[in-house]
């Protein structure tokens, strides 16, 4: 009896400092997922719903590591054949109804790319959710049919970060971020992101389809659908530069 | 003699002088007005400009002026303690002037980063005093201070819509029917304009919206003090940094795109971010005592700091100097296409004048008044016509100008569109005594070229006839 009772406190409290010690392990594995390979190739459709007007993009995207990408659109017609290129923390664009490439200044990176609620900014520059958050487990839900952990992410403080807090739904099968919910400093939701359609592709299992919604503007959100995608392929560090950035197709 | 019989000429037929007085007068109200109008608009704009943009002589390294790169910069102890002790000087300020990505919560946007002295700006920036919430950058906090224009506070989306107690009471007291029907929106605190509007129009019955709506919002937006502003930007080895700062001062000048644009922090908090030496700076921007010493001092200073460019406020931005050429010339411009429209009333009324009096002309010609006096009187009647107009239509803008000078002439109606392009939207006329000179002379050219042709007209009149006819 007493024996009994002794083993369940050990165990519950085992239990208990084993998950405390995960939510950073989780958050750090969960990251790592969505990072990942080597290199990539990706045909993604990005759909912008505003309460007025949809509109809708197509582009082809090389990446390698994280420092370098290509982006190549391929619709609509009149967006047909811009072209975005990243190297470390610089961008350009090329845009062949003016025969011209373009560096992107600070001031272009913040406006929102190609009219989305992604930002350029949010491409180049991820503050990294590992770092300059405290991370703690906040309950076991399921999202989708799939059980998850909430785990909540308040930041370090002096962290330059503007969130209050932020949320993660983490898969614990694949460790997937299926739901991320930002708030600000007065703790009021700014924006949620979903993923959906989780499927096995080119060996790992990954979400392919993603939605933001600011939360202030009802109506409004973009949608991003991964069509087709490739890891590791066989790609030169060449093959991302100026000269290819207005060739590639 | 040939005066005082002009002058009484001009008076024989007093309803078609006072027709020619009139329009005389009007139209040099109106043109003078305009001028007066454009000259003090101008002139508030270089005020400003000066004053809150670009002091009126600024220091750079040469190169920072070809890409304003972060790590060109020069050492501040080395022209400091020289520019202080000068002559004429009257501010002083050395700044870091970096290009920054701010973002917050909701929103991001391109920032030029100004890292001053709280102490050395004030003598240098009408900034400090254009604060309309907050404070400026003076007082010790955890997180460093940021203080942004009111647009840039906008686009960050750091506005507040909140519908607070005493407004609602005061617009019970304004109207009964507004204040019962906002009741329900009192107290809840809303992110965006247009929700905000929103909530608005699901409230108020629409005659009531469409007449409050805009004044409510202006009145209820507040910013958010203390919210969170990241800034990233390059340091002088490429790398990017961020640094979190909080907001502690919202400022409004007359120029939108100033506002939307310049944003200042603390020096020392800048230059440890972007780990830049604290003795070096980009720029320094100095006051002098009038507009006029700038010349001589920017001359004093380029030959003291060969290795530096010092440049003039009109060099810095030789738009607004521009302006203020422009600003006369357009003035002059409209008087001259006034005075030459009224040229031809006032040629009609002398021809009148002249084919009236054919009889009169044969007489004073028959009793030996030779042709140069007849032609010098019917100029002089058409001279005193159009000064007389020319003296009452400038008396009249006097007059206005000076009362407008002191209340200022409300074009608010409008602001948004003024305050785009940099101009303050409430205009106190303002024109110099040569400018009523160089009218005055214009008013009596006018006055001697319309009286040509009836003059001539006279000339040619043989006496004999002249006086036969009836």
């Amino acid at each position: 009896m007493n024996l009994r009772l002794l083993a369940s406190i050990l165990l519950t409290s085992v239990t208990a400092f084993a998950v405390a010690q995960n939510a950073t392990e989780i958050v750090r594995k969960a990251d790592e997922m969505m990072r990942g390979e080597k290199s990539s190739y990706s045909e993604i459709t990005m759909r912008i719903v505003r309460p007025k007007w949809e509109r809708s993009l197509s582009f082809k995207s090389w990446s390698k590591g994280t420092e370098l990408s290509l982006v190549f659109i391929t619709s609509p017609a009149r967006e047909k054949g811009q072209a975005f290129l990243k190297i470390n923390r610089e961008m350009w664009s090329w845009n062949p109804t003016i025969n011209r490439t373009i560096k992107l200044p600070p001031s272009m990176l913040s406006q929102g790319w190609m009219g989305s609620d992604f930002t350029n900014d949010d491409l180049l520059n991820q503050r990294s959710i590992v770092v300059d958050y405290n991370h703690s487990i906040a309950g076991e839900e399921q999202v989708e049919g799939w059980d998850c952990w909430r785990i909540t992410l308040s930041p370090k403080p002096d962290a330059p970060v503007v969130w209050g807090k932020m949320i993660l739904w983490i898969t614990k099968k694949h460790y997937l971020i299926l739901k991320s919910e930002y708030y600000d400093e007065e703790q009021n939701l700014v924006k949620t992101e979903l993923a959906h359609q989780i499927k096995v592709v080119d060996g790992r299992t990954i979400p392919t389809l993603y939605e933001l919604l600011p939360a202030d503007e009802p109506g409004n959100k973009t949608i991003v659908e991964l069509n087709t995608i490739k890891f590791n392929i066989d790609i030169k560090d060449s093959f991302f530069s100026l000269r290819n950035l207005t060739q590639v197709k | 003699m040939l005066l005082s019989l002009s002058w009484r000429n001009v008076w024989r037929n007093p309803t078609r002088s006072m027709v020619v007085v009139v329009a005389v007068a009007l139209g040099l109200w109106g043109g003078v007005t305009t001028m007066a109008l454009i000259n003090g608009w101008v002139k508030q704009r270089i005020a400003d400009s000066i004053q809150n943009e670009i002091s009126h002589i600024q220091i750079h390294n040469p190169e920072f002026l070809l890409n304003e790169e972060v790590d060109k910069t020069f050492n501040f102890d080395s022209v400091a303690q020289a520019l202080s002790s000068a002559d004429g000087i009257v501010g002083l300020s050395g700044r870091l002037k970096v290009f920054a990505m701010a973002q917050t919560d909701r929103a991001n946007s391109g920032l030029v980063v100004l890292g001053v002295k709280p102490n050395s700006e004030r003598s240098v920036s009408g900034i400090p005093n254009k604060l309309i919430m907050g404070s400026f950058l003076e007082g010790d906090f955890k997180t460093p201070s940021i203080v942004l224009g009111k647009k840039a506070a906008e686009e960050l989306k750091l506005v507040n819509y909140e519908l607070t107690d005493s407004i609602a009471q005061k617009l019970s007291a304004m109207e009964l029917r507004l204040g019962e029907q906002i009741q329900p929106l009192v107290g809840r605190r809303i992110r965006t304009r247009s929700s905000f509007m929103n909530a608005l129009r699901a409230e108020l019955e629409p005659a009531l919206f469409n007449h409050y709506s805009e004044t409510l919002a202006d009145s209820c937006a507040s910013f958010r003090l203390n919210g969170p502003v990241v800034l990233t930007f390059q340091t002088p080895a490429g790398e990017l940094h961020s640094a979190m700062f909080r907001v502690r001062g919202i400022y409004r000048t007359s120029n939108t795109a100033f506002d939307a644009r310049m944003a200042y922090v603390n020096f020392e908090n800048l230059a440890l971010a972007a780990n830049i030496n604290p003795n070096y700076v980009h720029e320094v921007a100095l006051l002098c005592k009038d507009n006029t010493s700038v010349v001589s001092i920017a001359q004093t200073l380029s030959t003291t700091y060969q290795n530096l460019k010092v440049r003039r406020w009109d060099e810095i931005s030789p738009e607004i100097a521009l302006y203020a050429a422009f600003g006369d010339f357009m003035g002059l411009i409209y008087i001259v296409i006034i005075l030459f429209a009224l040229a031809f009333g006032i040629i009609n009324t002398m021809m009148m004048n002249v084919l009236e009096r054919y009889r009169e002309f044969g007489m004073l010609m028959a009793i030996g008044m030779n042709r140069l006096r007849v032609y010098s009187m019917i100029m002089m009647e058409s001279v005193f016509l159009t000064l007389t107009g020319g003296v009452v239509g400038i008396v009249f803008s006097i007059v206005f100008i000076k009362i407008f000078a002191q209340t200022g002439f409300d074009f608010s109606m409008w602001a948004e569109g003024f305050e785009a392009i940099g101009y303050s939207s409430v205009v106190y006329p303002d024109i110099t005594l040569a400018n009523y000179v160089l009218v005055t002379i214009l008013v009596t050219a006018t006055g001697v070229l319309a009286s040509l042709w009836p003059a001539r007209r006279a000339l040619k009149l043989n006496p004999m006839q002249a006086l036969r006819v009836e």
